[in-house]
This record gives structure tokens, C-alpha cells and sequence, in this order.
């Protein structure tokens, strides 16, 4: 597979993503959640055998209907499903310790995992210079979820900052937290408190995952993420003929 | 919530309480109990019996924490519908206090399966309302012979 | 059962000053966008919103200044409809009209 001809940056994001999803997860996005609910996707048309729940109230839904806006509101992802289980029950399931991935995203994030989706600027968060949307339930997701996959489509020093000033969540210690961008992965571990460079995609170099990154990286030596399969490609393709992955990027 | 900057922000909101019978800490969230709940649905009755159709959200929640509903709806149906399977009636008359016929009543926006899509030109026009502060002006466009 | 239909003009006064209104939806969604909109006609004040997520129908209120508080997990009109425009217009800068109350 060759990059820029057969694949893109956005399939690359989409194949890591789909590959951090295991057989038997309960696992769940959110709204303004484009790029999860097209990985989320694929990864059913690929066969595995998890559980998808989001706010459309839907579980399960026919992932073979085509997405058609970049909302993960619609009834797309409602139709078809077996029940519904929605935001209330979501919450519920994973604070019983049942959820297993929710992927969630950030204004900003800094090494030690704390996320800003509140604010940025400003003097105090009453006056600040960008009010966010806020966390849409990170802040009570992320201490209960046992892997956390924050998913941001660009990589760059302004959203991977060396230290968050309002952090709407932060990484819970006894967790793990997973951070995949357009360049790289990076993943704290249960018991650490920082993220680590995990691994690179084919198309990029260590140098240039620093030269983007507002922390400091310690490793000097990372495995290369395989490219996406024609499979992965394939599957991606056929949940989402409008495209609705590019969004994001 | 424990991580969250948050909680700091908000002492009046969120409180820290040992949990009486483990000793746990555990976060407290304040609740809210609305005046009303403002809910558009796609069918109610004349009694305020709603039904709704796709995604139903927080809906439900909000009318119980309420405990008073002012209903816009699509259609008045007949109250056959919602006694044909009671479960399906999101929103119980008991809880509402006015039904207000009002089809498009969340437009510019979606209202699944009566329009699925935002009306975009009118949202560029809403953008720009709210910037020269004109929603007012919006609105009369908006509820034009429906006042 | 007491039957409830009433006019759009007569529900919209059962809104006074000062009250808490949860507003139904998410985002671009099911909201009572054309309520919002009739209050905005109307002179209640100081009201404030809430709801897991709201969006344009909160949003609204927030743009002519009559919500001076908002309660949410999530402000947003989602992807292609962006922002909330109104609730930042409020919120931002040095003298906002209005404030934030994150519930996670």
C-alpha cells in the first residue's frame, strides 16, 4: 500500500483507530463524532463483534446505511438498531465499569493527558477568548473508562500544548488513555501519567511528530504503524460512499 | 469527575461527600429542576400525551425533572395512538401544561422523518443575526402568520 | 385528562422572568427552535437554560441576552452548522451576558 496513491492520511487514522476496537467491547462515541462513527463502521462491515452505543439512542444500528452529514445525531445511526440504549444508560454502563473504549475528542491536550473542551484564553474561565462546547460528558467518562481513545485530526503545536491551563478532564492514573492523530499514536499506561510515543505512521518520521508536539518526546525509537489493508480500505469504502471520514481532516 | 478543573470552578455546583456506608469519596452534582421543559415532538394529543419518533435524547429526563412541559408538536393525533402501546408515549399528559400545534417547529434545524437536513441558507442568515443583533428580526421572518 | 392545546402566543407567556427552562433536542435537532424564536418577541428575562446538550434553541436565548446562564454538558450546533454562535457571542471576552455551568 502506498501512500498518497492508495491511501491517505484520513485512512491511516481510520485503520488505527479501527484496530484499537476488540471483540467483545462495548464501545461508544459521541455527537460531532464523525470520524469514530465511519471507524466504528468499517469496523462492524470488518467483522468484529462489538457493541456500538451512541447518543441517536440507537445499539447497534444497519451500519450499511450511508452516512450523509458529518452529525452523529441523525437517525443514521438509528435505524436498524436491535434497542435503544442511549445517553443515560451509556453513562450508566460505564460507571458500572462495563464500557470498555469511548472516543473522545479536544480543543487542546498536553502531555499528562488533561483535555480542554471548555475554554481557551483569556483571564479566567468566565472571560475567556474561545468558549468551547464544553466535554459532552468527558469529565464523567474518562475517570470510568478503561481505555480512553482520544481521537484528534490534527497534529500540531497549538492543540498539543505543554501544559492545558483548564482541564475539562484529565487521564485517570489507574487507566489507560490512547491519543491517535494524523502523524502518530501515543498511549499512557495504567499506573503512568504521560503519554508515550507508541508508534508512527508509515508516511512521517519521528522528527516530525517533535517538531509538532508542544511536549517534550523522550524516545528516540518507535515501530512504524503497518499501512491500512486492502481489507480495512475496502470496508471503509463501502460504510461510507459520501466520504463523511474526510470531514474532519 | 475526579481530573476535571470542574470541579474547582463550580463549588456550588459539585460537592465531595463520603459516600455513608464505604467511606468512598464520591462527587455530588447539584440537580436542576426546571420551570419547564420546552420539548418539540413529531406527535402529541390534545391532552399533551407525546410521542417521539428516532433519537429521543435527554427528552424523557427533562420532563420528569420539570414536571412541566410546554409541547410544540408536528401533528395532533388521536389519543388511539398512544393507547395502542402506552410505552411508546415519551411524555405523559399529567406532566404538560400547554400543546401548541407547530409544524416546522424546529427549523431552521431537523426534525427526523419530517426534515433531516439544516436549512443552510437560513443558518447563514441566523450566523449573521446573531452577529448584528437581530435575532429579533429572524424570528418575525421565521414566525410569520403563526403569531 | 384536560385537554392542553393552546395558541403559540398564549404558551409563550406561561415564560416569565427569572425562570429555568430545560430546552428539549441536541444541537441542530428536535429542538423548539420556532418557540425560541417567539421568545425572543416577547420580553422575558433573565431566564436560564439547560439540558444535556443544548443547541440552537438555547442558543437563541443566549444571543438576545434574555439567558444569562447556561447549564450543559455540551454547547454546540455540531459539524456543519458549527458553534453556537449566540452562547459565544455571550460567553466570550470581558463583559459576557452570560455563564456557563458545565455539568461534565
Amino acid at each position: 500500500m502506498e501512500y498518497g496513491k492508495d491511501y491517505g492520511k484520513e485512512e491511516m487514522f481510520a485503520a488505527a483507530c479501527i484496530r484499537e476496537i476488540q471483540e467483545g467491547d462495548n464501545v461508544f462515541h459521541g455527537l460531532a463524532s464523525s470520524t469514530p462513527m465511519v471507524v466504528m463502521k468499517a469496523a462492524k462491515e470488518l467483522g468484529k463483534d462489538f457493541n456500538y452505543v451512541t447518543l441517536s439512542d440507537g445499539l447497534d444500528h444497519d451500519w450499511l446505511r450511508p452516512p450523509y452529514s458529518a452529525s452523529t445525531l441523525t437517525e443514521n445511526t438509528y435505524i436498524g438498531s436491535v434497542a435503544t440504549f442511549g445517553l443515560d444508560d451509556i453513562f450508566d454502563l460505564f460507571a458500572r465499569g462495563q464500557g470498555h473504549i469511548a472516543f473522545l475528542s479536544c480543543l487542546q491536550i498536553d502531555k499528562t493527558g488533561r483535555i480542554a473542551m471548555s475554554v481557551l484564553g483569556g483571564p479566567d474561565y468566565d472571560h475567556s477568548a474561545l468558549r468551547g462546547p464544553g466535554g459532552a460528558g468527558t469529565a464523567s467518562i474518562v475517570p470510568c473508562c478503561p481505555r480512553t481513545i482520544i481521537w484528534k485530526c490534527a497534529h500540531d503545536t497549538r492543540t498539543m500544548v505543554p501544559h492545558v491551563k483548564f482541564a475539562t478532564t484529565t487521564a485517570a492514573k489507574d487507566k489507560s488513555m490512547t491519543l491517535i492523530t494524523p502523524l502518530c499514536i501515543f498511549r499512557k499506561a495504567p499506573g503512568e501519567t504521560e503519554f508515550k510515543l507508541d508508534s508512527i505512521f508509515p508516511y512521517t518520521t519521528i522528527e516530525e511528530v517533535k517538531e509538532n508536539t508542544g511536549w517534550e518526546i523522550a524516545e528516540t525509537e518507535v515501530p512504524v504503524l503497518d499501512p491500512p489493508t486492502a481489507e480495512e480500505l475496502a470496508a471503509l469504502k463501502k460504510v461510507d460512499p459520501n466520504y463523511i471520514l474526510g470531514y474532519e481532516f | 469527575m475526579w481530573g476535571s478543573d470542574l470541579l474547582e470552578q463550580n463549588p456550588d455546583f459539585y460537592k465531595v461527600f463520603e459516600c455513608p456506608w464505604t467511606g468512598e469519596k464520591v462527587v455530588c452534582v447539584r440537580s436542576l429542576k426546571p420551570d419547564y421543559s420546552l420539548i418539540h415532538v413529531q406527535e402529541a394529543d390534545i391532552y399533551g400525551n407525546a410521542r417521539i419518533l428516532g433519537p429521543a435524547y435527554q427528552d424523557w429526563l427533562m420532563s420528569r425533572a420539570s414536571g412541566k412541559v410546554i409541547l410544540t408538536t408536528e401533528r395532533i393525533v388521536g389519543t388511539y395512538r398512544m393507547q395502542e402501546e402506552p410505552k411508546l408515549t415519551a411524555i405523559p399528559h399529567l406532566l404538560v401544561e400547554a400543546v401548541v400545534e407547530l409544524p416546522g417547529g424546529a427549523k431552521h434545524g431537523i426534525c427526523y422523518p419530517e426534515y433531516l437536513t439544516v436549512d443552510f441558507d437560513l443558518h447563514k442568515e441566523y450566523q449573521k443575526a446573531v452577529k448584528n443583533g437581530e435575532v429579533p428580526k429572524f424570528a418575525e421572518k421565521m414566525l410569520e402568520g403563526r403569531l | 385528562m384536560k385537554e392542553k392545546v393552546t395558541t403559540l402566543d398564549k404558551a409563550l407567556d406561561l415564560v416569565k422572568d427569572g425562570m429555568l427552562l430545560a430546552v428539549g433536542g441536541n444541537a441542530m435537532h428536535r429542538n423548539p427552535t420556532l418557540f425560541s424564536l417567539g421568545l425572543t418577541l416577547k420580553g422575558a428575562k433573565n431566564l436560564k437554560v439547560c439540558g444535556a446538550a443544548p443547541g440552537i434553541g438555547a442558543d437563541i436565548l443566549c444571543a438576545t441576552g434574555q439567558a444569562d446562564r447556561a447549564y450543559f454538558g455540551f454547547f454546540g450546533l455540531e459539524n456543519e452548522a458549527g458553534l453556537a454562535p449566540g452562547m459565544r457571542k455571550a460567553m466570550q471576552g470581558e463583559n459576557p451576558t452570560a455563564y456557563a455551568t458545565e455539568g461534565s
